[in-house]
């Protein structure tokens, strides 16, 4: 066996097993990654658009803020948000921020959620603060929350009357602390609570969540108050932001949305399977009709290509929306453009006299400069969308530049392994199978 | 010989002459993602298109356009819409048991139409000047025979015609069929921009190699032999592509229905192009050096 041989049935080893390893990605026999906290169960991550839900974009108010605070303002905002949906119980609801231009959004994505009117009126209502006395715990006087043990009766001091909420840090002991301030009205009510209450608790409730419950030590007098006891530097921070939410420091407003009902999901997801299926048959039908053998072999590399793509798409985790799965339907069709390239080549080298083996090898190597090309301009412009792009958009750009990169391994390399195993049979050195008029003989 | 660069030029300028006009004059109906407004897709035959759309002025005083689908859906646009208006329009069609299921909804408000077309414009920029860098780079082998810049311009010049005419197409279709121009078409041209410009330089890559080779010969006979060489393979591209859009026309769904007619209308005017519009630009371009 030579040296080229040997290297030939290696890289067809490697396929072979880089083929099962993504067979079995697909099979619902796959495996459940798990890298320390990395986890990944594999299954096919389906965008809005195919699963149903409801796609919310919000714009944060930002005017007037002072540049240092406003990715804290905005933190904020997504805070309140995602504890609002959290309480709707909608499973793996996704808030996001982001930063278009000068603006700030706030992206909502409610997976299974056809009927966003109750969400986006829980999400859009001005966030609930208030401050609650202790009362005898025997007393359920707010039943509303139902929570038991010490209970706490409303006030009239809500996160109207809070000026400000700041992370400061204990004089004596460096340890971290919420500073509150209160405005004038709240000042004299916040008094009037606190002098009820020394020796007791105040409670501080957000959207009807307890969030802090410190001992008053005095009356307070000033508006002012200070909530200590043992908080992280980031749970100080939190809270503070919680409570300056509460106050509404920066105002949202709904500037877009997108709802999927179920069924437009489920057809989708028919439809395009459908379509994709099709599209590979009619791909191979053309390919086998005009290049016959090595048409053949490029068919099988086409079938891989879905199987692999499929199998990456579920190992990243990319996230499947309808723009992607036409992405991925059209780079069936691209993806034999370096069969179409290498094999003309092929084509026009036996024409010329050439020997298999040399036509077959000066094939690969003449058509590699337009190939690179092609994939490079095709790279270019998926990056360039998916800069461009909102999720859809982002999607397709994705799935077309996983489908550029993969299609050249498989258009290439498995291309190339396959004929040169199938090439050493002599048998196949007939004019009918590799679509020429006529060749020289070996 | 397969060009006529003198006449097949003209009929370039021609083209790009008058898809602007379409343009300009026609005006594309902008989807509601780049001017704001609210898409609701409703389950209804389409008898019911124009009780709907009186329900919705009388009622509502809400002016709408509506569009019927092949697969028994009214596709309503209308300005933007409250959360309260859609649930009340939705309740009314429902309650005169004009609709039976809401399918989706889409609204944007002005803001997000004013950054998209922001970013539509900057990713269309950014495209033509990194092809025509990419391209200048690539063909700097040529540089012996001529300026490598001149095969990214002629490139370039041959997608500003396959888009500006597939825009063109769209603009007429908006005013027929109320087909939208949103930001799934400036994906779809982004896509064309990849491809067209693929398919293009395939042709040169062909014809600066012969020509690097030879270093002599005519440049029209140059030209016209590097055609022949690569058309097969053009061909070839294009109907593999054109096969799995046209399986996506018949058996995907209307939700995408409009984006894969812009990416055929782009796959066959990005191979046409090639040909008939980079070839005699970059004729003109390196027969003036």
């Amino acid at each position: 066996m030579t040296r080229e041989r040997k290297r030939q049935l290696f890289s067809l080893l490697i396929i072979g097993i880089l083929a099962v390893v993504a067979v079995w990605f697909n099979t619902p026999w796959r495996p459940q990654v798990q890298i320390g906290s990395f986890e990944r169960d594999l299954s096919l991550r389906l965008g809005l658009d195919l699963q149903g839900g409801s796609h919310l974009i919000y714009r944060a108010d930002i005017k007037g803020v002072p540049e240092a605070e406003i990715e804290e303002a905005v933190a904020g905002v997504r805070d309140v948000i995602e504890r609002r949906v959290n309480a709707f119980g909608i499973s793996q609801p996704i808030v996001q921020t982001s930063k278009v231009g000068e603006e700030r959004r706030i992206v909502v994505e409610l997976a299974g959620v056809h009927n966003p009117e109750t969400a986006i009126s829980l999400i859009g209502a001005t966030p609930q603060l208030d401050f609650r006395k202790e009362v005898s715990a025997t007393v359920n006087v707010d039943d509303q929350t139902g929570i038991t043990g010490p209970t706490f009766e409303r006030t009239a001091l809500t996160g109207r009357h809070l000026k400000r909420a700041t992370v400061d840090f204990d004089q004596v002991l460096g340890a971290p602390q919420v500073g509150l301030e209160f405005d004038g009205e709240g000042s004299d009510l916040f008094a009037a609570l606190t002098r009820e209450s020394v020796g007791k608790r105040v409670a501080i409730y957000l959207d009807g969540i307890p969030i802090s419950a410190p001992v008053v030590q005095t009356e307070i007098t000033n508006g002012q108050a200070i909530i200590s006891g043992g908080f992280s530097l980031e749970e100080a921070k939190q809270l503070a932001r919680n409570l300056r939410a509460g106050a509404l420091p920066v105002p949202i407003e709904l500037i877009g949305q997108q709802t999927i009902g179920p069924t437009l999901g489920r057809l989708s997801i028919q439809e395009s399977i459908a379509a994709g299926l099709l599209g590979l048959i009619a791909v191979a039908a053309w390919m086998i009709t005009f290049y016959r053998l090595p048409g053949l072999i490029a068919s099988i590399a086409l079938v891989l290509y879905a199987v692999f793509f499929l199998a990456i798409i579920r190992a990243l985790g990319v996230t499947m929306t309808l723009a992607g799965v036409a992405g991925f339907i059209l780079s069936i069709g691209m993806a034999v453009d370096a069969n179409v390239l290498i094999f003309e080549r092929l084509r026009e080298n036996l024409r010329a006299g050439k020997t298999i083996r040399y036509a077959l090898t000066d094939g690969f190597r003449e058509a590699w400069s337009s190939i690179r090309d092609s994939n490079v301009t095709g790279l270019l412009s998926a990056i360039i969308m998916y800069y461009f792009g909102s999720s859809i958009i982002r999607g397709f750009a994705v799935t077309l530049a996983i489908g550029t990169l993969l299609s050249m391994f498989t258009a290439i390399t498995i291309t190339r392994a396959l004929l040169h195993l199938v090439m050493a049979w002599k048998a196949t050195h007939r004019p009918f199978l590799l679509a020429v008029k006529s060749m020289k003989a070996l | 010989m397969i060009v006529n660069p003198k006449l097949w030029f003209w009929i370039s300028l021609i083209t790009i002459a008058a898809s602007v006009l379409i343009i300009v004059l026609v005006r594309p109906l902008w989807g509601i993602d780049f001017v704001g407004g609210s898409l609701l897709e409703v389950k209804a035959p389409e008898e019911n298109l124009e009780k709907v759309q009186v329900l919705l002025e009388d009622t509502f005083s809400i002016s709408s356009t509506i569009q019927p689908t092949p697969e028994g859906t009214l596709i309503i646009r209308t300005p933007v819409l409250t959360s309260e208006q859609h649930q009340k329009i939705l309740g009314a069609l429902t309650a005169e048991g004009l609709a039976e299921e809401e399918l989706r909804f889409e609204a944007a408000g002005p803001t997000i139409g004013a950054a998209l077309r922001r970013q539509a414009i900057v990713a269309l920029v950014l495209s033509i000047v990194l092809m025509i860098a990419y391209l200048a780079y690539t063909f700097r082998g040529a540089a012996g025979l001529t300026n490598p810049w001149k095969f990214g311009v002629a490139a370039v010049y041959a997608v500003l015609h396959d888009l500006l005419l597939v825009t063109a197409i769209f603009a007429l279709l908006g005013k027929t069929w109320n087909v939208p121009v949103d930001s799934l078409f400036v994906t779809a041209l982004l896509a064309i921009f990849g491809y067209s410009v693929n398919d293009t330089i395939v042709l040169f890559n062909r014809m600066a190699t012969n020509w690097v080779a030879r270093r002599s010969g005519n440049l029209l006979t140059n030209i016209d032999q590097a055609i022949r060489e690569t058309l097969m393979r053009s061909i070839n591209t294009s109907m593999t592509i054109l096969l799995v859009l046209v399986t996506m026309l018949l058996f995907g769904g209307t939700t995408l229905r409009w984006f894969v007619v812009a990416l055929t209308l782009g796959t066959i005017t990005g191979a046409y192009s090639t040909i008939f519009v980079a070839t005699p630009c970059l004729y003109y371009l390196t027969k003036r050096r």
